[in-house]
């Protein structure tokens, strides 16, 4: 919604219009109130139609892109310097031993080749001497907060124990040494002139040569950032997968980051980086947990390579003495408290011990090609296709190695029939047992989403599923009540098995609950809903808001970034997931669904202000220092992102435990130093800066470094996932993959309803009319797309919105082929996923899906 | 005449994301006991192929598809040279326009289609015989033959939303305000406004199709660049109408549309003289059997 | 490229038949009445057999108009209003005085009474139906007139009807309706002009055979200047009608209407003949002009279609 506030927006990895259309009439709002629309993009989309400024680019090109933006800021003394200087880490010195990637042949400092991966220790801060560390820290105690105080207190992390060690005090006792800092810029070892290093050749010369993109264009957008922002104006970037599915995607979200910092663009009405989540409640799915090392509230799970034996070790190894997760202790116990209940206490360190612990990256990936090599015995599926996913024979085989499949879903899925149905599987040799279990939709069940502003809904269901449909809940509640049946008694030789015989699972719906509905065993979505919202273990009463949670188990939690969704107000239990009746509360909307966390809507928001806490401008007066009242306010009624009363002039304190050790001017609350950072010492594993790399398979040579690749990428060497060779291949063209309006995903939601399957009807493949005529292909004409992995039949959609780009003087021809398509359902068509492959970004494992290569042939994939 | 009822149709912020045709489906053929339009074989036949042009894969208006969005591709001035300068992909939901002067509601000869209190031309399906002449009459090929049922049909500007005071589905369903459904005499207003705001930021392309409501300019982009533009009122005005970036025939709509009748009277008058005539050529033919038989006479006696 | 805005009507064959079966009743009527007014006694006994083919030709129309609409009695519904449609006034009967359909419709139930008439007599002059007082009221002058003009009316309102749309070729000119009347009078002729030869009626088949060589060259004349007119338009619809293979749209035009219909007649049937033909093969004249009117008939109607198409 707060796009309708930027004067300009860029839409890159983003075709918002087509896949987030009802969103996209926020931008449309600011277009109509004079704003600048931009699209970056491979394809002239629905987006781009709708944008004053299309800008063609090379799939797999934004670093360079964005890196051009950053030097071109840079170079020309265009960014916010009062912002950049106060807000941001850009003055912080790193450690003299850094080398940049100029330096190194397009690798960082640290780099060890064996193990493909970096040694961080000369990416840190200087600093000062960290404080003395006290050898018995008195016990903690005080400084709990009372029952319905609004405002989180962020000064200290909650005292507690676990087997008696004071573990707050050990928290307290780790402090480390300030950042050092010169704030005239000018030190070779400061952020700022590390920055102007690293990106000193990304000139709009070279982002032509890399990305294809004409430098007019480039200068253009660059130039209407900047008049764009600044104290009166607010640029955004809009992003979605077009960004993220990369070898090279966290990086490249990163450097728009820098990006907006350099102009002053985070925490401000209008500005930001929006990450557009796929489903309607994507994000919800992140928040809880379908990631496998993240569990609820984004607290990491427990890895056995790291230092979490024990739960005082896990509290130790991942408290932040000096940011807002100094408070992790009272998330962690908290939650463990709510999963396992009466019998989870301190003195057994609230069954820690039986959580799993991670052996490795247990992501799709990887699990699939363990699944190749018959390492898994069974799967459960639900709400995911993999026989039309990527390199989706070698998933379609590696299915065939199970011994046990189960799938829920609506429709059966490619997924649920890849065993008979699929023309490369022989029935007879697939030994796997599957089940296939109806689901119910969103609309036959109670629940929640979050979708991409981190805003919670509640619905209501409106109908029985059909049939034996039933909703997911119903299916993982009545497991967990199964298993907890089958080790209630003990099995022999089994250990560790408090945990799933202490599993509270107190979902069983009340009678009115259930009553209109014809079954009465489907567990209660509000049960759920309020124990991930927390609640006073004693009283059972909803807390309202994070910093209720204790960290001694009088709280229980299932993830602490969404309480305060229930409220009790004066002895009411509130649903703010509900919307509040009646009420017209502006365009921030406080009673619309409810943001986490604590209901802000607009994360670090303090740096809407200036360092003194003034607004930057009227027009974009967000949340500011009422000196009078000694408190922050926030006239639209967003919530304040940071301690409610700090001072913009309190000092940074050395001896400060959490956001007290940061300074009044310190927006950004869930970083160490509270600044917004440009140089990220920690956190990612394959640089501090991000750095161009060509997409693992490309046509041509990276135009910057020796290094052509994402050194530290993840690939998977194994039958049946071959990349494509390199530059002057018979791989000669760009290849990317998106999604449509009328289809979702694998379709499964869209390909089996007539309305969507009739407005598009059958997978094609868009070629310029310039390939075309290469080629010989005329607009209807059946391709084949081939890739080492397989082959894939599309109709041709000839059309001039895709274009030939000179990259490095040669003609580069790009084609694009929506992916939605399979073998079931009533619009069918060939699975794209056949010829993409496994290779993944190093930091979260996501696959590269938008930038790949392939050679084109007319006619059919099988005469 | 504040009861009627319309839509403003404004393309320069349709995205095209066709919610308006899945919503007009739903809300108008999918009660419960009606078959799904799928079913209809020959619309099945009609709507599930890959067309190739552009992402439009409904073609046009029919019997199952009362709203049709069109796309037009103008990525450069030429569409076969690879200039691609000033690109556009231009976007327009189509519809029943809901004449003032309709030309099928003026030829249909049982009472079928009728003009409601709102404004809007609806179908009485019971009435209906299937005789085809709106078809042929409407100037915009909207109204169109069902072979499922043998009756016509067409948009009916959701007559019973209305009757209950909603307004129409496809509206409901657009997320950008590109349908916008209201009294004709408001839309009017909100289209005057746009067209100025669009003007004042220099996209002179805008014009109303439908009212004239005294705005002109200029197309900026495309084949048609610089060429000028000006609102038109089309029939008598048109109870849902368009703001266009581009000539009329551009999104396949008549420059200038005209009513059928315009033909009756003149028809009708030479097809009556020319009956005359014949009976003219009639009595001239038995007319000259008599001057024949009386020259052969003449002659007959003469050789006699 | 035609630009078409419009769909097509989908009036296909059972119309083209119906519209093409009603040209000919409402010609054989007019012809019957020409011969009445025109000729003289040795003319009587074709006129009499005429009046022998309008009714049963109308009740055939009647039958493809339920073939075309799929359901017996929906027709009725352009003649008596039906209950829903409340806004058309409380009259009992349909009629929307701007639709030619409505006009053609209540033309043809009035002229199927004439129809009748005509037929009455016809068997009261073959000797299989002796009613002495029908003789005054069938071969009474103003009867007969009123007969002639609900003929006319049945033989053009086709026309007007198509001219009263916004389809290509149909609504380009002010014609159809004037060619539709020419062609069905040729039709009506031509079937007459068979009778006589059948009878041996030599008599009435000189003056039929010009009175078909004038309609025809009339017809030629006004055919001309709807294909000028159809040129001026630049629409493309010219083409539609005489280029294009949609349906085969254009060689049955050509052979069939233009061929057939116009200059078989012109060129055999004239005062000086162009192509000497025997007398005897008057009646393949004729039907070769009936073949020629039905390609007319369906060279117009499909041309919409083709024009939409093409």
């Amino acid at each position: 919604m707060d796009l309708q506030n930027s004067d300009a927006i860029v839409f890159m990895g983003s075709n918002m219009a087509e896949c987030h259309p009802v969103g996209f009439k926020w931008p449309m709002k600011a277009k109509a109130k004079g704003a600048t629309l931009i699209h970056v993009d491979p394809r002239f989309t629905r987006t781009s139609a709708m944008c004053d400024q299309y800008v063609p680019i090379r799939s797999g090109t934004d670093i360079a892109f964005l890196g051009g933006l950053v030097n071109y800021i840079l170079t020309n003394k265009k960014y916010f310097e009062e912002y950049v200087l106060s807000f941001t880490n850009a003055a912080t010195l790193i450690n003299a031993g850094f080398k940049d990637t100029e330096e190194n042949e397009g690798f960082f400092s640290g780099y060890n080749p064996q193990t493909r991966a970096y040694d961080r220790t000369t990416w840190q801060y200087q600093t000062t001497k960290a404080p003395e560390r006290v050898p018995e820290p008195p016990a903690g105690g005080t400084g709990q907060q009372k029952e319905g105080q609004e405002t989180p207190n962020l000064a200290a992390p909650v005292p507690g124990t676990v087997k008696g060690v004071n573990f707050a005090a050990l928290i307290a006792n780790r402090l480390p040494g300030v950042p050092l800092q010169d704030k005239t810029l000018t030190d070779p070892n400061t952020v700022f002139q590390l920055l102007k290093k690293h990106y000193a050749r990304y000139t709009p010369e070279m982002v032509e040569k890399i990305c294809g993109t004409p430098r007019e264009l480039f200068i253009k957008v660059a130039d209407t950032l900047i008049a764009n922002s600044g104290r009166d104006k607010t640029s955004a970037f809009v992003y979605a997968v077009g960004w993220t599915q990369h070898t090279t995607g966290v990086q490249l979200i990163r450097t728009a980051g820098l990006v907006q910092l350099l102009l002053g663009n985070i925490g401000r009405p209008g500005g930001g980086i929006m990450a557009l989540r796929g489903h309607a409640s994507i994000q919800g799915s992140t928040d809880i947990a379908s990631l496998y090392n993240i569990y609820p509230g984004y607290l990491n799970v427990p890895d056995a390579s790291k230092t979490h034996d024990t739960l005082l070790n896990y509290i130790l190894t991942e408290t932040q003495p000096t940011s807002f997760w100094s408070n992790t202790p009272a998330y962690v116990i908290s939650q463990l408290k709510a999963w396992f209940g009466d019998n989870a206490t301190a003195d057994n360190d609230y069954f820690y011990d039986t959580l799993p612990k991670l052996t490795a990256d247990h992501s799709h990936l990887p699990v699939m090609v363990e699944m190749s090599q018959g390492k898994i015995e069974g799967m459960i599926l639900t709400g995911q296709n993999p026989a039309t996913s990527l390199n989706s024979k070698f998933q379609r085989t590696a299915m065939t190695k199970l011994k046990w499949l189960v799938v829920l879903d609506f429709y059966e899925t490619e997924s649920a029939v890849f065993w008979k149905n699929t023309p490369d599987i022989a029935a007879a040799d697939v030994q796997t047992e599957v089940f296939f279990l109806p689901a119910a939709h969103i609309a036959e069940k109670d629940g929640s989403m979050t979708q991409t502003q981190r805003t919670i809904q509640y619905h209501k269901k409106a109908s029985d599923p059909p049939g034996d449909a039933r909703s997911d809940l119903f299916f993982w509640y009545d497991l967990g009540l199964r298993l907890k049946k089958l080790y209630a008694a003990g099995r022999p030789g089994a250990k560790n098995l408090d945990g799933i015989k202490n599993m509270t699972l107190d979902y069983a719906p009340d009678a009115t609950e259930v009553a209109e509905w014809v079954h009465k065993d489907e567990p209660s979505a509000l049960k759920i809903f309020k124990e991930i919202n927390g609640y006073d273990y004693k009283t059972k009463v909803p807390l309202n808001s994070f910093a209720n949670l204790q960290a001694d188990g009088s709280t229980a939690c299932g993830a602490w970034i969404y309480t305060g969704m229930l409220q009790n107000v004066n002895g009411q239990i509130v649903n703010r997931g509900e919307m509040l009746p009646g009420k017209n509360d502006g365009w921030v909307s406080p009673n619309w669904g409810w943001a986490w966390p604590a209901n802000r809507h607009q994360l670090y928001n303090r740096a809407s202000a200036d360092p003194k806490g003034a607004p930057w401008s009227d027009k974009k007066k967000y949340t500011y220092w009422d000196a009078a009242a000694k408190t922050w306010k926030n006239d639209p009624g967003d919530g304040i992102d940071f301690t409610a009363t700090k001072d913009p002039s309190t000092p940074a304190n050395p001896n400060g435990i959490g956001v007290a050790f940061h300074d009044g001017a310190s927006p950004f609350l869930l970083k160490k130093d509270g600044k917004g950072w440009l140089f990220a010492y920690e956190g990612l594993s394959d640089g501090p800066l991000p750095t161009h790399y060509e997409p693992w398979e490309s046509p041509v040579k990276n135009l910057l470094y020796k290094q052509d690749r994402n050194p530290i990428a993840k690939f998977y060497d194994v039958p049946g996932n071959k990349y494509n060779e390199y530059a002057g291949s018979q791989f000669p063209t760009v290849i990317t993959t998106y999604r449509l309006t009328e289809h979702h995903l694998s379709g499964v939601m869209t390909r089996w309803l007539p309305w969507l399957a009739e407005l598009m009807p059958e997978l094609f493949i868009e070629i310029s009319p310039e390939f075309a005529k290469e080629k010989t292909i005329a607009n209807g004409d059946y391709v084949r797309v081939i890739s080492e992995r397989g082959v894939t039949e599309a109709r041709a959609l000839v059309t001039k919105r895709l274009r030939p780009l000179m990259v490095n003087g040669q003609t580069l021809h790009q084609v694009g082929m929506p992916w939605h398509w399979g073998y079931q359902g009533i619009a069918t068509g060939d699975i794209v996923n056949n010829i993409t492959s496994f290779v993944a970004d190093p930091n979260v494992s996501i696959h590269e899906g938008k930038a790949f290569t392939c050679r084109i042939e007319k006619g059919r994939a099988q005469a | 005449m504040s009861d009627l009822r319309g839509m403003f149709v404004d393309t320069s912020i349709c995205t095209g994301c066709k919610a308006c045709q899945v919503a007009c489906k739903e809300w108008n053929e999918m009660a419960p006991g009606v078959p799904l339009p799928m079913e209809d074989e020959a619309a099945v036949r009609e709507h599930r192929a890959f067309t190739g042009n552009s992402y439009d894969n409904t073609s046009h208006l029919s019997a199952t598809n009362w709203r049709h969005v069109k796309f037009i591709e103008q990525i450069g001035p030429d569409p076969r040279s690879s200039d691609r300068s000033d690109p556009r992909w231009l976007m327009m939901s189509d519809s029943c326009k809901h004449c003032v002067q309709a030309g099928c509601l003026e030829v249909c000869p049982t009472g079928a289609l009728y003009r409601t209190e709102f404004g809007s031309v609806d179908i009485h399906q019971d009435v209906c015989i299937g005789c085809r002449y709106c078809v042929g009459a409407c100037p915009f090929g909207v109204i169109a033959f069902n072979n499922r049922t043998g009756r016509v049909n067409k948009c009916i500007l959701c007559q019973d939303r209305l009757e209950i005071g909603m307004g129409t589905a496809c509206a409901k369903a657009c997320p950008t305000s590109s349908l916008v459904f209201g009294t004709v005499s408001e839309l009017q207003s909100m289209a005057s406004d746009r067209v100025k705001l669009l003007h004042s930021r220099g996209q002179t392309d805008a014009y109303i199709y439908g009212w004239d409501l005294g705005n002109s300019g200029k197309i900026t982009a495309g084949p048609n660049k610089g060429a000028a533009v000006k609102d038109v009122e089309v029939v008598g005005g048109l109870n849902v109408f368009y703001l266009l970036l581009d000539k009329p025939e551009v999104y396949g709509l008549p420059a200038h549309a005209s009513l059928p009748q315009r033909n009756f009277v003149p028809s009708a008058g030479v097809a009556l003289i020319s009956a005359a005539v014949l009976g003219v050529t009639g009595l001239a033919a038995f007319r000259r059997r008599r001057m024949d038989e009386n020259a052969a006479d003449q002659g007959g006696s003469n050789a006699n | 490229m035609p630009t078409s805005y419009v769909l097509p009507p989908e009036w296909e064959w059972p119309i083209t038949l119906a519209l093409f079966i009603a040209g000919i009743a409402s010609g054989a009527y007019a012809t019957m009445g020409l011969i009445h007014f025109a000729g003289d006694k040795s003319d009587q006994p074709v006129a009499h057999r005429l009046a022998f083919i309008p009714l049963p030709l109308m009740l055939l129309v009647p039958l493809l108009l339920i073939v075309d609409l799929g359901q017996p009695g929906r027709f009725l519904n352009l003649l008596f209003r039906s209950s829903g449609a409340v806004e058309r006034g409380p009259s009992p009967f349909m009629f929307n005085v701007n639709s030619p359909m409505n006009w053609g419709s209540w033309a043809m139930v009035f002229f199927g009474a004439f129809a009748a008439l005509a037929f009455a007599d016809a068997l009261h002059h073959s000797g299989r139906l002796r009613v002495a007082w029908l003789e005054p009221i069938s071969h009474n002058i103003v009867v007969l007139g009123v007969g002639e003009v609900l003929s006319l009316v049945v033989s053009g309102y086709s026309g007007v009807l198509v001219n009263v749309t916004n389809q290509g070729v149909w609504s380009d000119t002010w014609l159809m309706g004037a060619l539709f009347v020419f062609f069905s009078e040729l039709s009506g002729m031509a079937v007459a002009l068979i009778l006589s030869d059948r009878m041996k009626a030599t008599r009435t088949s000189s003056a039929l055979r010009l009175a078909l060589f004038y309609g025809a060259a009339v017809s030629g004349v006004i055919l001309v200047v709807f294909l000028a007119s159809l040129a001026a338009q630049q629409d493309g619809s010219l083409a539609a009608l005489v280029v294009s293979f949609h349906e085969f749209v254009a060689p049955v035009f050509w052979i069939g209407a233009v061929g057939l219909g116009l200059l078989v007649p012109l060129l055999t049937l004239g005062p000086r003949r162009v192509i000497p033909v025997p007398n005897a093969s008057l009646s393949v004249i004729g039907l070769l002009v009936l073949v020629g009117v039905l390609a007319f008939r369906y060279a117009m109607f499909f041309s919409a279609i083709s024009f939409v198409q093409s």
